[in-house]
């Protein structure tokens, strides 16, 4: 019979468990207020959310666990949210952190901590101190117990591609000569946010050639530019990705023949992303078919930079899809394949999808796998 | 206010130099070096990443999309930053900024013992003055300050760049106009979709569209549609509790300079909102250049004034680079109504039924000690 899916409890209960095994008997996972897309978030692991302000978890041996979140306003949040049951506001979150650890080092608690390098260089510095510079850090221990995502977090990433789909097939929509990246870049993120998106990491730009995506900026779109997205939406705190790529008017074939070679290479790498696999399993599938096509010297930086990776907020294993990373992949995993590529006759394109690992293998969850698209004119 | 922030800006953050010139950035750096020498510093260092990154901006015009960049500057050679991107990203880098010499590196220890060792002197770095160490990510900071030789060799220069933002130049006030405008355009936008009947979330993200096509860098909300609700980011403000009064913060950043605004709107005439207005619309126009914080507050009849059954208060900070790096005025710190500059005035009050009621105005100083009244809505006194 298959083992039930991951979710909260079961999570607190796995990092009780290496707790126990480490011998830490009071963990403090922390958050500071800069969010990024690919670090990972431990009080968005084990609270289910994200503040605008610095927040710690303070979890106990028993599996108790206590939230607290600034500003105190978020405390709304949090009570309604999460499914935390213990949640505290402080107006000072420094202070608050302050007399959880000295409470704790004076009960002579064995503290293991989780997030130290996402608060501010002072705040850190001052957490070592006080625990007499002999920091528990616990981030592997806790990153290895929490790869697979919970039900819930699954199907959010599944409403998050559904967004990016929506976005991706506003850009078509929109996309045409004099329109700019960042015009079109809002009405994307601005069509994602109404459809309940809570974040966005939008990389969009269009070149006649391109040697890597970036931001969207003033650039204005011309007829036979390459559009390269980037879209990766994040519902209820979960992020997904797809990558796509689109002409501005009719092409060459040879972008369409191009492009189905990356569309071949995912293909490898899902059938290669799989429980027992690891990272480097997926990258090489990926990298076999275009290096066959003869594009070996291309399969490096500055090139491509990595043939996929995790998604947050909460955890975001396997890390980066590179060929040297020895990570196994596990059930219930969420993670984007993109072999996204500069290729001289092309230059960069992009073609990418989430995937959720299942005992059967990987799954895509984007209902439109990647294609190469064409704007009429 | 504290917002949610985003895991990537976007928006144009390229250098303009017709709005910003060359020479307003060298006056900026001038000013640095005389504090450098003052204060016996011999190499300064301006930390910012794209949570906060204020004195980073005023110095090089970079706002980072995400990550971090650091302006490296000696008294006598040009200044670097380092941008925490790939080497293919530099040519992006250079838009945005003024400054010429510019290094791509992840890896802020090797970048600075670099700088150091081609700036130094046989008596090692000397006396390091950092800006932004406290809100350094804690591994940066770390590596920055092991660069420096340990933390007994650095100084933080935070507060005294911040103090020489405080005066704002013509061209900077000129830019607090046009971020204001957008400001007043946007919550325009928030009112004509209320009365259209759309939802408080999206009236808010109409209004950020609005913003950003209107030529906004960076378009920040919360919003409370709930009774004795607070304010909260707009994924999670909820549409669902019919009648109560709308409260929403908008900010918006224009070429670099935010500004923000608060405002309630009820769907029925409300004695405690027109009231709040009123006394906005008074305490903005009883600001004048050089006037004590204490002062006005004292003779606005602030803070925590009980009016009926309302309890009120009036605050005021200055619009600038940060949205949270700027302070509010303290009485208790002698704070004064500095020109030539930009102070949004808030009032707030708890309503009978338990509302917060918020509305704010703006008032500009220029340098000629001429003040300019404006209030979030237009048409309004307040």
């Amino acid at each position: 019979m298959d083992e039930p899916l991951m979710d909260m409890e079961a999570r607190v209960r796995c990092v009780v468990g290496a707790m126990e095994g480490a011998g830490i008997d009071v963990l403090i996972a922390l958050q500071g207020d800069v969010h990024a897309f690919q670090s990972t978030d431990a009080v968005a692991l084990l609270s289910g959310l994200r503040f605008r302000g610095p927040s710690f978890v303070v979890l106990g041996a028993d599996g108790e666990a206590t939230l607290t979140v600034s500003p105190p306003s978020e405390l709304d949040r949090a009570a309604r949210l999460s499914p935390l049951s213990k949640a505290r506001a402080a107006a000072d979150i420094h202070k608050a952190l302050a007399t959880c650890v000295e409470d704790l080092s004076a009960a002579s608690a064995r503290v293991g901590v989780v997030g130290l390098d996402t608060l501010g260089y002072a705040d850190a510095l001052g957490i070592e101190k006080m625990l007499g510079g002999s920091v528990r850090r616990f981030d592997a221990e806790f990153g290895r117990v929490t790869v697979r995502k919970t039900a819930q977090e699954i199907a959010n990433a599944e409403r998050a591609t559904r967004i990016a789909e929506q976005g991706y097939a506003l850009m078509l929509d929109l996309a045409k000569p004099g329109i700019s990246e960042l015009d079109l870049a809002t009405e994307m993120c601005c069509a994602m946010a109404t459809a309940g998106a809570d974040d966005n990491f939008l990389m969009l730009s269009a070149d006649r050639h391109n040697r890597a995506v970036r931001p969207p900026g003033s650039r204005r779109l011309c007829a036979g530019d390459i559009i390269l997205c980037e879209i990766s939406p994040a519902f209820n705190g979960q992020f997904s990705q797809i990558c796509r790529t689109a002409m501005v008017g009719p092409g060459a074939e040879v972008y369409a023949a191009k492009y189905a070679l990356l569309q071949r290479s995912f293909q490898n790498g899902m059938r290669a992303a799989r429980p027992g696999a690891t990272v480097s399993d997926i990258v090489e599938a990926v990298n076999a078919n275009l290096i066959a096509a003869g594009y070996r010297e291309f399969c490096v930086p500055p090139h491509m930079r990595a043939r996929g990776h995790g998604l947050g907020f909460g955890s975001i294993a396997p890390g980066d899809l590179k060929q040297e990373s020895g990570v196994p992949i596990e059930r219930e995993m969420v993670f984007v394949i993109h072999p996204n590529q500069y290729m001289p006759e092309t230059g960069y394109m992009m073609c990418g999808d989430p995937v959720v690992i299942t005992e059967a293998g990987a799954r895509n969850l984007a209902a439109q796998p990647a294609s190469f698209d064409h704007i009429a004119l | 206010m504290q917002t949610l922030q985003s895991v990537l800006l976007y928006g144009d953050y390229e250098w303009r130099p017709e709005l910003l010139p060359r020479a307003e950035f060298e006056r900026r750096l001038g000013e640095a070096r005389r504090l450098m020498r003052e204060n016996d510093w011999d190499k300064l260092l301006v930390y910012g990443d794209s949570r906060e990154n204020a004195a980073l901006c005023y110095f090089t015009n970079i706002v980072p999309n995400q990550r971090w960049s650091l302006l490296l500057v000696g008294i006598e050679r040009d200044p670097r930053v380092v941008a925490s991107v790939g080497p293919r990203d530099i040519p992006s880098i250079k838009r945005l900024t003024w400054v010429d010499d510019i290094l791509a590196s992840s890896d802020a220890k090797a970048a600075l013992s670099e700088w150091l060792r081609e700036s130094g002197s046989s008596n090692g770095p000397g006396r390091i003055a950092i800006a932004g160490l406290a809100q350094m990510r804690a591994r940066i900071g770390g590596d920055i300050v092991s660069a420096c030789g340990g933390p007994g060799g650095v100084v933080d220069a935070t507060d005294a760049l911040v103090a020489i933002r405080r005066v704002k130049s013509p061209a900077e006030l000129s830019l607090l106009r046009k971020s204001y405008s957008l400001l007043q355009d946007a919550f325009a936008e928030v009112e004509d979709r209320r009365k259209a009947g759309s939802g408080i979330a999206a009236a808010v993200i109409a209004a950020e569209k609005a913003a950003r096509h209107a030529g906004a860098q960076d378009v920040r909300s919360l919003c409370r549609s709930g009774r004795a609700r607070p304010l909260a980011p707009v994924a999670g403000a909820s549409d669902a509790e019919a009648g109560a009064p709308w409260s929403v913060y908008l900010a918006v950043r224009c070429c670099g300079y935010w500004t923000e605004g608060l405002t309630t709107l009820p769907f029925a005439r409300c004695e405690a909102v027109a009231a709040m207005r009123d006394l906005v619309g008074k305490a903005s126009a009883h600001v004048k250049q050089g006037l004590p914080f204490a002062q006005w507050q004292h003779d606005c009849g602030s803070p925590d004034t009980k009016s009926g059954r309302a309890r009120t208060s009036l605050s005021a900070r200055a619009h600038g680079l940060s949205l949270d790096a700027e302070p509010w005025l303290a009485s208790q710190s002698g704070d004064v109504f500095a020109a030539p500059g930009a102070f949004m005035i808030l009032g707030r009050a708890t309503s009978a039924e338990g509302d917060e009621i918020m509305e704010s105005a703006t008032v500009f100083f220029d340098d000629a000690g001429r003040s300019e009244l404006r209030p979030l809505r237009r048409g309004s006194t307040a």
